[in-house]
């Protein structure tokens, strides 16, 4: 991306700052329902750094998801809060945001969750998945304001999936378990190029240029990297 | 479907960095295309891994009862909490996602795509009533093909350049005659084509609906629409193409292309 993050960033917030998002809390009682929460469902509710890095399985994330989806369930929500608010958060400032506006994105990015909690469909993506796609989407939105195009299932021209034969057919949510275990364990120069590619919006050529190291190398790191994704998501033969 | 997109494009698609031009061509692609989908949703997986594995970043300890306070969920107890639910879902309107994952169809049971859409039977007769264009296209051009202006080119060749964003990224329909040629061109910097009816052919190979040519510095060529039905396309490219015969040369401006 050729334009400049923090100018348009600050435009993004100017267009947002009319609007009051912040409003005195009550933290305390926040976290006191989100440990009863989470201890009702296995999840360590201890708030120090340690813990906060102990990840709860994408099933558990996918609970709170249909809780607030079917019951509008605020301490259910205030779990999915504590998981991906802070990585949400990570993830904009990685992508080049200021605080302000990091917080900012992550806060719409929250409160797309809630409203669009009922079309998360755990059979078709983990929890952290859909949430990096509205997280992405708003930071496209926040540098370009102009609307990305996404294809559209019930789209009469849209080509349909091959039936998944049943007896194959893993869970989303063991493959996000798989996945965050890949991500972990990839050579340092693998994870090296997918951080550059989702964080930094380095093209192949420009992770080559940056590195010092022949376009080709960096190909096949990622090829390497996404083959075993693709094994682990189940589709390495396609 | 033979031909296939560069992965890097899908990459850059998933990840947020392909700009705008690109993006709708590759959102066009994957409506139409189940295997770049599974690319994709495979790139976004990887998203989803790497929000699981990054450091977190503390919050404002405000935000939580911000959001709560905007979806008017504050003090919401759960019998008024369904309440809302059902508010919500009366004024959801469209179900349509607008930032679902992409392998996340909300194809309802009774109504499978490919039950409403018999435009591959009916393609060749009744081209301008079956739909043809993917959404992503339809929304950029504002309307389905027997709804738009198409201006002629020459004899043979009919387009619509989209006015969007000067960002040095040009998208067009190109419309090419049944058998007929495009006059001999090679390339400042990449142009990419998405065959959307009919088919063409060149040296590398006949290319149908749905399928992608990519074409950069290192390629000339001159691509003949196959016999039987005009061949519409939509293209993108970052740079002026540069055409062989010296008076098309000529008119270039005047076609922008």
């Amino acid at each position: 991306m050729n334009v400049e993050p923090a100018r348009h960033l600050n435009d993004y917030c100017a267009m947002k700052r009319g609007l009051d998002f912040h409003v005195p809390a009550a933290p305390n009682v926040v976290w006191e329902r989100q440990r009863t929460m989470a201890e009702k469902n296995g999840v360590s509710g201890d708030r120090t750094p340690a813990a906060r890095k102990s990840v709860p399985n994408a099933q558990v994330m996918a609970n709170y998801l249909s809780m607030v989806a079917r019951k509008r369930d605020a301490a259910a929500f205030e779990e999915l809060f504590r998981y991906f608010a802070p990585r949400v958060k990570a993830y904009m400032l990685k992508l080049g945001a200021d605080d302000a506006l990091a917080e900012e994105l992550t806060q719409e990015a929250m409160v797309s969750v809630w409203r669009k909690a009922d079309r998360f469909d755990p059979s078709k993506a983990a929890p952290s998945t859909w949430i990096f796609t509205i997280a992405r989407n708003l930071r496209i939105d926040a540098y370009r304001r102009s609307s990305r195009p996404d294809p559209d299932p019930n789209d009469p021209v849209f080509q349909p999936d091959a039936e998944p034969q049943a007896d194959d057919a893993i869970s989303q949510l063991e493959i996000a378990e798989r996945l965050r275990g890949i991500i972990e364990t990839l050579p340092e120069e693998q994870r090296a190029m997918l951080q550059l590619s989702y964080y930094q919006d380095k093209s192949h050529s420009e992770i080559a240029a940056d590195a010092g190291i022949p376009l080709g190398t960096v190909k096949s790191r990622l090829r390497l990297a996404m083959q075993k994704v693709r094994h682990a998501l189940g589709d390495e033969d396609k | 479907m033979s031909h296939y997109i560069d992965p890097e494009l899908i990459e850059g698609y998933a990840t947020g960095r392909l700009e705008a031009g690109w993006s709708l061509l590759v959102a066009a692609h994957l409506e139409l295309c189940p295997e770049a989908r599974a690319t994709a949703a495979a790139y976004e997986a990887v998203g989803g891994a790497m929000l699981d594995t990054i450091d977190p970043v503390d919050v404002a300890p405000t935000c939580c009862d911000a959001v709560l306070k905007r979806v008017g969920a504050v003090g919401a107890k759960k019998s008024d909490a369904i309440a809302a639910v059902t508010a919500d879902r009366a004024h959801a309107g469209n179900p349509l996602p607008d930032d679902a994952p992409i392998l996340a169809p909300e194809v309802t049971g009774s109504r499978p795509a490919k039950d409403v859409a018999p435009h591959h039977r009916a393609r060749a007769s009744s081209i301008a009533l079956s739909p043809v264009l993917p959404t992503a296209l339809r929304d950029a051009f504002g309307g389905e093909l027997h709804e738009l202006s198409w201006k002629r080119v020459s004899a043979d060749v009919s387009q619509i350049v989209l006015e969007r964003e000067e960002d040095g990224i040009s998208c067009r329909l190109l419309r090419v005659r049944a058998g007929r040629p495009v006059a001999t061109h090679s390339h400042r910097g990449r142009e990419l084509t998405l065959v959307l009816a009919g088919s063409f052919s060149d040296q590398f190979g006949r290319f149908e609906r749905g399928d992608v040519e990519m074409s950069d510095e290192t390629v000339e060529h001159q691509p003949v629409a196959g016999e039987g039905e005009d061949c519409i396309c939509f293209a993108v490219t970052d740079a002026p193409l540069r055409f062989r015969n010296p008076l098309v040369a000529l008119l270039q401006p005047l076609f922008r292309i």
